[in-house]
Order: structure tokens, then sequence, then C-alpha cells
């Protein structure tokens, strides 16, 4: 699906991937770093700009790409699954800096919560991927014990509320923006 | 605690490390300095010299030597 609008930010702004992107989130998906914790998707260009075109017309899905107050790209966050107020966040790197890093997530969350108007959120962390635990934690996400994927994978699910994302907002503002 | 010290210890407490390994210390450059560890340290190291950090030296704060010279602009020198 597409989002017509930015979701603008002080350090990033998001928004709707295009077949134009199909280079940068490829790149990010074959990255060892920036996928470490994350399915390692390994397309051509083509076939990145038809899973982007399948994409923007699956209207429980979006998917945005980051970029810096350069336009250039720096990381990219989804939401999909929509369904019923809840859907599923994830798809999310980052290649910014801290401010930059945490400021996609916030900016998701406010997609999320504030202009598709969920009720919750759920993510999927693979177990061993402390910096996504502790990113989601700061926003409110609470964490089940491990279990496995259907892939056979240990993976932790998590899940936020609107409610408790709010609880969470401010804190988040005040230690992000000066 | 002389301002070292202080220094050093917001970077072993924040992130659970040795002094030993502070010299060549980089953002992202352990697992426990990520962008949300990176935003801790900014609020110890506030708290420890009692300034606020401008939203450039947050961002520019990648090491810990380069921590050092940042904390100059705001008369904290380090030895």
């Amino acid at each position: 699906m597409v989002y017509d609008g930015e979701i603008e930010g002080k350090y990033v702004t998001l928004r709707s991937v295009s077949e134009d992107d199909a280079e940068f989130t490829s790149f990010v998906r074959k990255d060892a770093k920036l996928t470490r914790y994350l399915p390692r998707v390994d397309n051509t260009i083509e076939e990145q700009k038809a899973w982007i075109r399948k994409q923007r017309q699956d209207e429980t899905d979006y998917f945005f790409v980051a970029t810096d107050k350069d336009g250039i790209p720096v990381g990219t966050i989804g939401i999909y699954n929509i369904k019923d107020g809840c859907a599923e966040g994830g798809r999310l790197t980052s290649m910014g800096n801290a401010l930059q890093s945490i400021e996609i997530q916030l900016l998701a969350l406010h997609f999320d919560f504030d202009i598709l108007n969920l009720n919750k959120v759920t993510t999927v962390v693979f177990k061993g991927n402390e910096r996504a635990l502790k990113l989601s934690k700061l926003f409110g996400i609470e964490f089940e014990d491990p279990c496995f994927d259907e892939r056979g994978n240990k993976v932790y699910n998590g899940s936020v509320t609107k409610e408790s994302f709010k609880n969470n907002e401010n804190k988040i503002k005040s230690m992000i923006y000066r | 605690m002389n301002n070292l010290e202080k220094y050093n210890t917001a970077f072993t407490e924040t992130f659970g490390i040795d002094g030993g390994d502070l010299a060549n210390l980089q953002y992202q450059g352990i697992e426990a300095w990520d962008s949300v560890g990176h935003m801790q340290l900014i609020a110890v190291l506030e708290d420890a010299f009692d300034i606020m950090f401008d939203t450039d030296d947050i961002i520019d704060l990648s090491s810990y030597e380069k921590g050092k010279d940042i904390l100059k602009k705001y008369e904290v020198e380090i030895g």
C-alpha cells in the first residue's frame, strides 16, 4: 500500500517505497551487518522492483524508506499484516546515527497508532538481537519468553498497545528532541 | 573522582565493559553502544558533568576519544 504523504521528523522523513528504491532496499537486505538478525533477501534489482510493485498494491502492507534531511536513504521500516486494528511491525534497518535510528521507529509507531489508528502492533525479534530488543523496549514493546518460529528460529514475540506507546512517546521525544 | 575517572566510568558502567576496552571504542563498535546505548551514555555524561549537549554534539560523539574533544566545548577538560 502507498501512503501518499510523508512522515516528517526532525532527523529523518519516512516515505513509501517506490521502484526507484529497489537498489537501496535490495542492498540493505543483503548487507551482512544490517541483516544479521533478519531473513536475508538475495534477489536481483528486477526481482526487487517486482516485489515493490506487489507491495504497493497490498492493502495490508506499508513499507517506508527513511531519508535524512538531504534526501539520502538511511533506513527502512514497515508495517504489515494489517487486520482488525492490529498489525506486525518490522523490516527495520538503519545506517543512520543514533538519533535517526530512534526517530525511524518513533515515526513508524506514530504512523501505526495516530494515522492508521491501530490498537496494537506486534513484532518478532530473533534471539540474540539485543539491539532490536533494547530499541523495542524503549517504545514500550513487551516481549514473551523466546519460542521457535515456523522456520525453527528462536524468536521473541513482542507487542505494544497504543496506550503503552503513548505512555512512552513523550519520554522518547524529550530524549531525542532538544 | 576526577573528570577522567568520571568520563571513563560513564562508558564502563553504561556499556558494561572494562577500562582496558576504552581506547579504541567507537559507536556501534560493540553490541552495547547502539542507538539506545548512545542516548543512555549521553544522559550519564550530562548528569556527571552537569551539561546539556547540543544535537550536533550528540551525533558527533562517535568514539571514546572524540567525546573528550567535545566535552572541551562545555569547559570540561578530560586529562
